[in-house]
C-alpha cells in the first residue's frame, strides 16, 4: 500500500490500529470516572479545598 | 528584512503577550494561582503534554532519523503515539488525585511525600537535573540551527538571539502562562507540520510516487531496519525505540506535572483522546518528510536539518515564515517548561530540603540562578561543540524514564512500594541507562539503554520494596491514601493533608 512493502504496512497498520483501540476502549471503560467530580466541581469543594489550601501542612 | 523573520517577531511578540496577559491573571492572590494551577480542561492538559514532550526534537531529531534511516525512525513514532494516552491512562487520575491528597504539587515533591525521606528528593532531583539540563540543551541547539536556518546568521548568533529569548519569556512566564502557550503552539504546531507534509507529498508526486523514488535509491529505506538492514532482529534495540516515546513519558517529571494542575481525575479521559488525535496528526509527518527530503534536499551535511530545508524548498515565503515562526515558538514552549521545572527542582525540592527556613525571595532567586546557569552553560556547551539534537533527547529521555517510570507507577498501583524500593529503583535505573549508553550496548548485544534501565529500575523497585517491608513499611497516611486512589470515589475529606505551601515562592511576580 502506498508503494511500501507489505511488511512496512502490516507493521505501521497494526500499531496505528492498537493505539486507535487502545484510546477508545479506555475513554469508554473509564465513564464511571465522572463519579469522582463532585469532589472538585462544587462551589462548596472548592471552598473546603481553597480552606484546606490556606491550612497546616501535614 | 525578509518576510520570514517578521512573522517570526510577529509570533514572538505574540506569545509573550500570551504569557504576560496569564501571568498576570495567575498571580493576584496564592489561593487564585494554587486554583489556578489545578483548573486546567482537557485540550490544554493533553496539547501542554504534547507540545512540551516533542517539539525541538521532532522538528530535528525525527527529521533527521527519517532522512538518514528511513522507516526504522517510524518505530519511535509507533511508540509516540501512544504515548500520550499511555501516560493519562495508567496514571493520570491517579497521580492527579494522589498528589491533591497528600498536598503536593511539584512532581518530585510528589514522589518525595508518597516515598517519604529527604533521601527520596535528594537523589530524584539530581537526577531530573542532569537529564533536564541535557534535554532543554537540544532545545537550545534546535532553536540555535531553526533561527539560523532562517535567518542566515550564523549558528553562534543564533544560539546567542534564541537563548535570550527564552530566558525573557520563562522569566516572565509561570506554569499557567507556559501550558497556555503550550496549548496554542500545539495547534500551530500541528497545522505547520501538515501544511510542509502535504506541501512535499504534492512536490515528490505522491505518497505511492515518493515511496517508489526512495525505494530507486536504497530499498532499505522502506522496511523498518534501518538504511543497512542493520536493526534486522534487533529486538531490544526495537523495543527500546518502542518504549522511549510511549512509556518513556510516564518518567518525565516536567510532564508529569500536568496531571496534577488537572481541574478533575476525570479530566484524563478526554485527554487522552485529545493527546492521541494530535498525535497522529503530527509525528508520523517528521519522520515523513525527513525521509522525502533525500528527493528534495539530498546530501546534506547535517540531516537534522532536513525539516527546515525541505520547508524553505517547497513552501512559498510567506507559509516558509509562518510554519518557522511556529517551529521556533514550539521549541520555546518546550524549553521554557523544562527550565521552570528544573528552577521549582532545585528551590523547592532541594534548596527547601537543604536550606531551613528558605525565604520565598530566597527560593525565587535560587530558581532563577539555576535557569540562569543551565541556559548559559548549555549555550556555551552548544557553541563549543554542538552535538546532535537526537543524542541528547535520546540519552536524555532514556536515563529520566528508566529512573522515574517505576517510581511514578507503583506510586498508585503497588500499595507495598516503599522508600527504599523507590531509592533503588531510581539509582539503578538510571545508572544502568547511562552504562548501556557509554558502553554502546545498542552496538554490541543489541540492547536499548532505555531497555537496560526499566529493567534494573523494575526490578530494583520490586526487590526493594520487598525486601525492606518490614523494616520500612509505608507509613499509614500514606497507605490510606494510596489506597483511596485506587477507588473511583468521592474524597473523604480528613484524608486530604492540604497544598505544599512551599509553592508560593512559585508564583509569578511573588516574592521578587
Amino acid at each position: 500500500m502506498f508503494g511500501l512493502p507489505l511488511s512496512t504496512t502490516l507493521i505501521m497498520g497494526g500499531v496505528m490500529l492498537f493505539w486507535i483501540v487502545y484510546t477508545i476502549v479506555f475513554y469508554v471503560s473509564t465513564r464511571n470516572w465522572v463519579v469522582e467530580d463532585a469532589d472538585y466541581d462544587t462551589p462548596a469543594a472548592e471552598a473546603a479545598a481553597a480552606a484546606v489550601e490556606g491550612g497546616d501542612r501535614a | 528584512m525578509s518576510i520570514e523573520i517578521i512573522f517570526i517577531l510577529i509570533y514572538f511578540a505574540a506569545v509573550i503577550a500570551i504569557g504576560i496577559a496569564v501571568s498576570r491573571r495567575s498571580s493576584k492572590d496564592r489561593a487564585g494561582y494554587l486554583l489556578g494551577g489545578r483548573s486546567l480542561g482537557a485540550p490544554v492538559t493533553a496539547l501542554r503534554m504534547q507540545s512540551t514532550s516533542m517539539s525541538g526534537y521532532m522538528f530535528l531529531g525525527a527529521g533527521g532519523l527519517g532522512y538518514s534511516q528511513g522507516y526504522y525512525g517510524m518505530w519511535f513514532a509507533l511508540g509516540d503515539l501512544g504515548g500520550g494516552v499511555l501516560n493519562l491512562s495508567i496514571i493520570g487520575r491517579r497521580m492527579r488525585k494522589l498528589s491533591y491528597l497528600l498536598g503536593s504539587i511539584t512532581s518530585i515533591g510528589y514522589l518525595e511525600r508518597r516515598y517519604p525521606s529527604i533521601w527520596t528528593k535528594l537523589i530524584a532531583g539530581p537526577i531530573a537535573l542532569a537529564c533536564l539540563f541535557l534535554y532543554v540543551l537540544a532545545q537550545l541547539l534546535a532553536g540555535g540551527q531553526g533561527f539560523s536556518s532562517v535567518t542566515g546568521l550564523g549558528l553562534n548568533v543564533s544560539l546567542v538571539v534564541a537563548v535570550s529569548i527564552i530566558l525573557i519569556y520563562t522569566f516572565l512566564g509561570g506554569y499557567l502562562a507556559v501550558a497556555y502557550t503550550g496549548f496554542l503552539q500545539a495547534i500551530i504546531m500541528v497545522i505547520g507540520m501538515l501544511w510542509i507534509l502535504i506541501a512535499t507529498v504534492q512536490h515528490v508526486g505522491g505518497l505511492t510516487a515518493g515511496h517508489r523514488r526512495v525505494a530507486e535509491l536504497n530499498e532499505n529505506l522502506l522496511l523498518m531496519w534501518g538504511a543497512d538492514g542493520q536493526f534486522f532482529g534487533q529486538w531490544g534495540v526495537i523495543l527500546g525505540a518502542l518504549l522511549i516515546f510511549s512509556i518513556g513519558y510516564i518518567g518525565y517529571p516536567h510532564v508529569n506535572v500536568g496531571h496534577m494542575s488537572m481541574k478533575r481525575p476525570s479530566i484524563a479521559r478526554t485527554a487522552g483522546l485529545w493527546s492521541t488525535g494530535f498525535n497522529f496528526l503530527f509525528i508520523p509527518g517528521a519522520y515523513l518528510i525527513g525521509l522525502f527530503g533525500l528527493l528534495i534536499v539530498p546530501n546534506l551535511d547535517n540531516p537534522e536539518l532536513a525539516i527546515f530545508e525541505v520547508a524553505q524548498t517547497v513552501l512559498p515565503p510567506f507559509a516558509v515564515g509562518l510554519v518557522m515562526a511556529a517551529i521556533m515558538a514550539a521549541i520555546m514552549s518546550t524549553a521554557d517548561s523544562i527550565l521552570l521545572q528544573a528552577g521549582t527542582i532545585a528551590s523547592q525540592d532541594l534548596g527547601g530540603t537543604l536550606i531551613k527556613n528558605l525565604s520565598e525571595k530566597a527560593a525565587v532567586n535560587i530558581s532563577r540562578i539555576v535557569i540562569l546557569v543551565i541556559a548559559i552553560v548549555g549555550l556555551i556547551l552548544a557553541m563549543w561543540q554542538p552535538p546532535g539534537v537526537f543524542d541528547l533527547v535520546v540519552f536524555a529521555t532514556s536515563t529520566m524514564g528508566s529512573a522515574f517510570v517505576p517510581a511514578y507507577v507503583c506510586a498508585v498501583w503497588w500499595k507495598k512500594a516503599n522508600t527504599p524500593g523507590a531509592i533503588i529503583s531510581m539509582l539503578a535505573g538510571a545508572a544502568a541507562a547511562v552504562a548501556a549508553q557509554l558502553l554502546g550496548t545498542a552496538d554490541s548485544y543489541g540492547i536499548d539503554p532505555m531497555m537496560a534501565g526499566i529493567v534494573a529500575s523494575t526490578i530494583g523497585i520490586i526487590v526493594g520494596s520487598l525486601a525492606t517491608q518490614r523494616s520500612h513499611p509505608v507509613p499509614a497516611e500514606v497507605l490510606a491514601a494510596v489506597e483511596e486512589t485506587m477507588k473511583v470515589a468521592p474524597v473523604p475529606k480528613h484524608l486530604v493533608v492540604g497544598e505544599d505551601a512551599t509553592l508560593a515562592s512559585q508564583r509569578p511576580g511573588d516574592g521578587q
